[in-house]
């Protein structure tokens, strides 16, 4: 797909996922989801036992300083009680304390777990209180071979980092991971815009060598429906 | 097939399925579940390959992998260990290291010259007469080594895998399996480790009919819930009990909380004259070729025993059919076992030395041995003889982990005699060989390593050690013919050691690394204990007091495609990549970034000249989102900044910028960049590309320690920036946005928050390459819409991007360094001109006393220099500066100026060459020297008009 054909229609305020281009144009569709062009569907189908998945376009917010936590609370937003922890927010969106006083707020896959802090515009709120739009890249890999995944490109045991918010190191990038069992069991890969092309190279590399299958963000919708 | 023996249970070969391959062009029939050495040993054949120096016919000696006998090439893969590597159908393999093919190799002369190539004769030779040693380099790499590496084919990636378990159980023969069973009933996650294709170990060959060991292998089926790598070598050791294990789909690294060793022995050969010839063999070889693959390795052979259990062996060799003519008692076996071996019908020559084995068309024919009390000498013709003389313990891991071996004489072997905390060691290699007694000892590692794990087990009796020696004392029986030999990767004879403690090499180290002995590929498996032994012998000491040499990683050969696995090179993209690439760009690795270093066709110099131009005369583009983004905020935002970086803050006002740079506590410079204030308690700070991560690390140390209240928030990686710069950026801009970018709006180190191409932006004017220039930062979502909306405003106006290469000549004509470039790791703000910006007055800050000590103390200073002399574009940077015959400095950055028409650059100079006599003396490459002249920076427009540009279209170029 050439990076200068879904751009001609692009309106200033719409973007397309930093994935875009590894997604063949004859292979996917592209769809628009929360102002971002990416991979929508793969045409020609898939069975979804392994999968790897691009959902860059799940709405994400960092939300920093001293009074981050109390901010947060008063959009009726549960807090993770501890460093690195975090707290499920609707059906597989998340909350994670990323430092003393940064929280990454990451929407479910369908959108709508937070609407009034996704609605907002980001900027100031109030003396301590700073809230900005988080563009980074999330990858998903479905399925068992996700572990084998993993195991090859992570020194830390998958088994631990299952129940736990985890930032480590993938491949040699910075990651976070975190796993949701349903409604579709797999784990999340949250990565920089810089390490993505890289990253979901190497990722789907690995899928597909234990016989993964690269598919859209709307089949993963559907999948987790 | 030839070769074969009948059908036996338990054979790893499907006798049904059959393919064809060929060896050294001849064809050869292969059953399923063979592997290249058998299924050619099976065809008749016993030469396999050629030796590494002398080029002597070699044939199976292990067959266990713990040689190098046995290496094979195809056309695209090298040294492939044909003892366990199963072929292809069709597959063409040939001998490794062979001049004209295995049977006509014209290295084989190299033999003659044996007694002209002592050891250690390369370090005697060569060097004299010295124009010669180019001539004799090249002659010896192209001899040396073994295999050839394909380096044409495309890379194999294979996979490099973590694995984590309670306890990892390295061998997997009747100890090993014993303890696998315990620790699986227990519940742990065990992971049960082999280096042969099945678990068994021994029992499968050299005990395949004793009921005992058909009741251990049983045990297997036991194991549901153990992981059981076979066919996997454990390499080395690392930390935390870490354990590559290599296999032929890729390695898993182990981490393991506990680890029994249970690798066992690695059998041993004599050292005779001869001893390497096509037929010589150790016992397990015979027994695996005889018993798991059919193969009959020999019509006649001869049993040299050397331990009780040898006698055991040859019985059962007979029982799987193979012919053998006669027992060899070397003088250890003792009466009992001899009996049991005349009662079977063996023929026994007792107490007896081994004169030499004799060839026939390079292929073993017979031996010659003597017995002592009567020197009696016999001749027994045979194209077999077993070595069953001893082992030596696989202990290399061992040692690795931290265990303290020890040489018990009464075993003839080294036992662990101390294990660091979590290790432990199970089976022969303990000393305990009894099959009874090795399944105990197993079971009692086991019991150990779960109490380690503080699970509770039922203690078990830990077995005691042999009694008797399973090792002959002395197997060395040299000749005065030589050809004894001791290392067969190395072809190092009795005589090389000799000759290495003679000439002053007494210890093991020093043999080892003079006569090359264990170094091989076999990594001195079955070569390092009798080198102990000839070396105690020659210098009178005992073996103990002689010890071993240190065993490294890697235990055995790993292959370099399978350590370098998947072969990931992380690279970093701006959002603005795949625009790069569309419009031209030439992509060049800048650190870790991706980055377009010039646009469009023609040479590098064309691009530059032309993307210059652009800029110089009317704007050019560049995407800077590689720079470090960092957004401080909180009541003490300014006090970690006042602490953080040397120059001072407090009159930084809020819409404003100021450059800055950072000192670690001894005044080197780190980094540096742009700071701007966007509120009293609010800042956003840009760091050079590379060390973003390093100022974010010490900024939150700072804050940490001080106790301050401040947010620090990266955003390097999901912010982008474009810079846009030359005369008509402010025109270009001015059409997008809804800043006032009037000179008094927005004066030059001006910063405003406002709309860009219809997204949130903060715009910055800076003037890194001297021309009115605004940086531009968004969320990285929009830098691409940003860029194309710019591109697209500035087109009329003659915009062009431009790339690194470009903005480097740019700076260079402004004097502005980069950190890192320009500077080393030894450079203070003092000797770039920096020491007047130092606040020097704030009460603390990071390098505070260091940078006052090195104000006084400068030694060296960047100065610019410039030349007109045609040869100067030879010029590179880190060419040296040189003062009277001696290194003054080095050139930090050059280039050819088209605004000076000479070529332009920036040295590190010793500092009384800066000011002197205003010339420096630069070392091409090729050894000359041009005299440039030192000239004040900056080169380009010295009153700075054009970056502060008070009006629009300022022209006033210096």
């Amino acid at each position: 797909m050439s990076p200068e054909q879904p751009h001609d229609e692009m309106s200033a305020t719409e973007c397309e996922s930093p994935l875009l281009a590894e997604f063949g144009a004859d292979a996917f569709t592209t769809t628009v989801h929360h102002g971002m062009r990416i991979a929508g569907c793969n045409v020609h189908g898939y069975e979804g036992a392994n999968f790897i998945v691009d959902l860059s376009a799940v709405p994400r917010r960092l939300v920093a300083g001293s009074g981050a936590s109390r901010w947060l609370a008063e959009q009726d937003l549960l807090c993770p009680s501890q460093l690195h922890g975090w707290a499920p927010l609707g059906k597989d969106g998340v909350i994670a304390q990323l430092h003393i006083d940064q929280y990454l707020v990451v929407d479910q896959a369908a959108a709508g777990a937070a609407p009034t802090l996704f609605a907002s515009p980001v900027g100031r709120r109030g003396p301590d209180c700073l809230v900005f739009r988080c563009d980074m890249v999330e990858i998903a890999l479905g399925g068992p071979a996700r572990s084998e995944t993993l195991a090859e490109l992570c020194a830390v045991d998958a088994d631990y980092a299952c129940e736990n918010w985890s930032s480590v190191r993938l491949a040699h990038c910075e990651v976070a991971l975190w796993h949701r069992i349903a409604p579709v069991a797999h784990t999340r890969v949250l990565c920089t815009a810089a390490d993505a092309r890289y990253l979901f190279g190497v990722l789907r590399e690995c899928m597909q060598s234990a016989h993964g299958e690269v598919i859209g963000f709307d089949d993963f919708l559907r999948l987790s429906a | 097939m030839r070769n074969r023996l009948p059908p036996v249970a338990g054979e790893w070969i499907d006798r049904t399925q059959t393919f064809s391959f060929t060896y050294e062009g001849e064809q050869v029939t292969a059953c399923a579940g063979d592997v290249i050495t058998s299924a050619v040993m099976a065809s008749g054949r016993r030469t396999l390959a050629r030796s590494f120096k002398y080029h002597r016919p070699r044939g199976v000696l292990s067959f266990a992998n713990h040689d190098a006998n046995v290496l094979v090439e195809t056309a695209t893969q090298t040294n492939i260990r044909a003892d366990v590597s199963a072929p292809e159908a069709g597959a063409a393999y040939r001998a490794v290291n062979t001049w004209g093919g295995l049977h006509s190799d014209a290295g084989r002369l190299l033999g003659l010259c044996a007694p002209i190539l002592p050891v250690g004769f390369y370090y005697k030779a060569f060097y004299r007469p010295r124009f010669l040693f180019p001539w004799w380099e090249k002659l010896i790499r192209h001899m040396a080594g073994l295999g050839r590496v394909a380096t044409a084919l495309p890379a194999v990636r294979t996979p490099r895998r973590h694995r984590w378990c309670d306890v990892l159980v390295i061998g997997a023969g009747a100890s090993g399996l014993a303890a696998a069973r315990v620790l699986g009933a227990a519940g742990v996650r065990v992971v049960l480790a082999d280096e042969q294709a099945r678990p068994g170990g021994s029992l499968l060959h050299l005990r395949a009919g004793d009921d005992g060991a058909r009741a251990c292998l049983g045990a297997v089926s036991e194991l549901a819930d153990v992981s059981v790598l076979s066919g996997h070598c454990a390499a080395g050791w690392y930390a935390e009990h870490g354990v590559p294990l290599v296999g032929a789909d890729g390695i898993s690294f182990v981490h393991a909380r506990a680890t029994i060793v249970a690798t066992g022995l690695y059998e041993q050969p004599a050292v005779f004259r001869n001893n390497d010839l096509p037929g010589v063999m150790l016992t397990g070889a015979a027994a695996r070729l005889a018993r798991l693959y059919g193969v009959r390795p020999f019509r006649a052979g001869v049993v040299l025993a050397g331990h009780p259990e040898a006698c055991a062996h040859a019985i059962a060799l007979r029982t799987l059919g193979l012919p053998i003519v006669a027992l060899v008692d070397l003088g250890q076996v003792g009466g009992a076992a001899l009996d049991l071996a005349r009662a079977a019908g063996l023929q026994v020559i007792a107490d007896a030395t081994v004169v030499e084995a004799r060839a026939q068309r390079g292929e073993l024919a017979a031996i010659t041995v003597r017995t002592r009390d009567r020197g009696l000498t016999q001749t027994l013709e045979c194209d077999g003889v077993l070595m069953s003389v001893g082992w030596a313990p696989a202990a290399g891991l061992l040692v690795q982990a931290g265990a303290r071996m020890r040489y018990d004489a009464t075993l003839g072997q080294s036992v662990p005699d101390a294990l660091p905390p979590g290790v432990f060691a199970a089976g022969t290699l303990n000393g305990v060989f009894a099959l009874a007694d090795r399944e105990a000892d197993g079971a009692a590692a086991a019991t150990a390593a779960l109490a380690y794990l503080g699970r509770s087990a039922k203690a078990v009796q830990r077995p005691g050690q042999a009694a008797v020696a399973h090792s002959h004392a002395h197997p060395i029986y040299p000749h005065p013919r030589g050809k004894a030999f001791v290392d067969f990767d190395e072809d190092l004879t009795i005589g090389d050691l000799h000759t290495a403690v003679r000439e002053g090499f007494d210890s093991i180290e020093l043999v080892k690394r003079y006569s090359t002995i264990g170094m091989g590929p076999s990594q001195g498996k079955t070569s390092n204990m009798n080198g102990v032994r000839i070396v105690a012998g020659i210098t009178g000491q005992t073996v103990g007091a002689i010890g071993t040499t240190t065993p490294r990683p890697f235990v055995h050969p790993v292959p370099m495609g399978q350590l370098a696995g998947r072969r990931l090179r992380r690279v970093w993209r701006t959002p603005l990549h795949d625009w790069h690439v569309a419009n031209g760009a030439h992509m060049k690795e800048a650190g870790t970034w991706l980055r377009p270093s010039s646009y469009g066709a023609g040479s590098i110099r064309e691009r530059c000249e032309r993307e210059y131009r652009a800029v110089r005369d009317a704007v050019g583009l560049i995407d800077v989102s590689t720079l470090g983004k960092i957004e401080i905020f909180g009541a003490d935002a300014q006090a970690l900044l006042d602490y953080a970086y040397p120059v001072s803050f407090a009159r930084l006002v809020t819409g404003m910028t100021r450059y800055v740079f950072m000192t670690d506590g001894s005044g080197t410079l780190i980094d540096d960049g742009v700071c701007a204030r966007l509120g009293a308690d609010h800042f956003y700070v840009t760091t050079t590309s590379s060390q973003a991560q390093y100022v974010i690390r010490q900024l939150e140390l700072y804050a940490a320690q001080l106790a301050l209240d401040v947010c620090i928030i990266e955003r390097s990686f999901t912010g982008g920036a474009l810079n846009l710069a030359g005369p008509a950026a402010r025109e270009v801009l001015a059409e997008l946005t809804d800043i006032d970018l009037s000179a008094d709006a927005m004066p030059y180190l001006g910063c405003r928050d406002g709309e860009v191409g219809g997204v949130p932006a903060r715009v910055m004017r800076v003037g890194f390459v001297g021309e009115l220039g605004y940086e531009i930062h968004v969320d990285a979502h929009a830098l691409t819409p940003v860029w194309r909306a710019v591109h697209e405003a500035g087109r009329a106006r003659g915009l062009t991007p431009f790339g690194v290469d470009t903005q480097r000549l740019l700076r260079l004509e402004k004097g502005h360094v980069i950190v890192g470039h320009d500077t080393d790791g030894t450079t203070n703000p003092h000797e770039i001109g920096l020491g007047r910006a130092i606040a020097a007055t704030k009460p603390r800050f990071v390098g505070k006393h260091a940078l006052a000590l090195l104000g006084s103390r400068a030694t060296r200073s960047l100065v610019g220099f410039k030349v007109y002399d045609p040869r100067a574009r030879g010029i590179e940077e880190c060419h040296l500066v040189i003062d009277d015959e001696r290194i003054a400095g080095r050139v930090t950055s050059v280039a050819w100026s088209p605004q000076q028409g000479a070529v332009i650059g920036l040295a590190m100079v010793e500092s009384t060459l800066a000011t002197g006599a205003g010339r420096l003396r630069i070392r091409l490459g090729d050894g000359t020297v041009v005299t440039v002249e030192v000239v004040p920076l900056p080169f380009y427009d010295t009153g700075n008009t054009r970056q502060h540009a008070p009006d629009p279209g300022a022209r006033d170029v210096t």
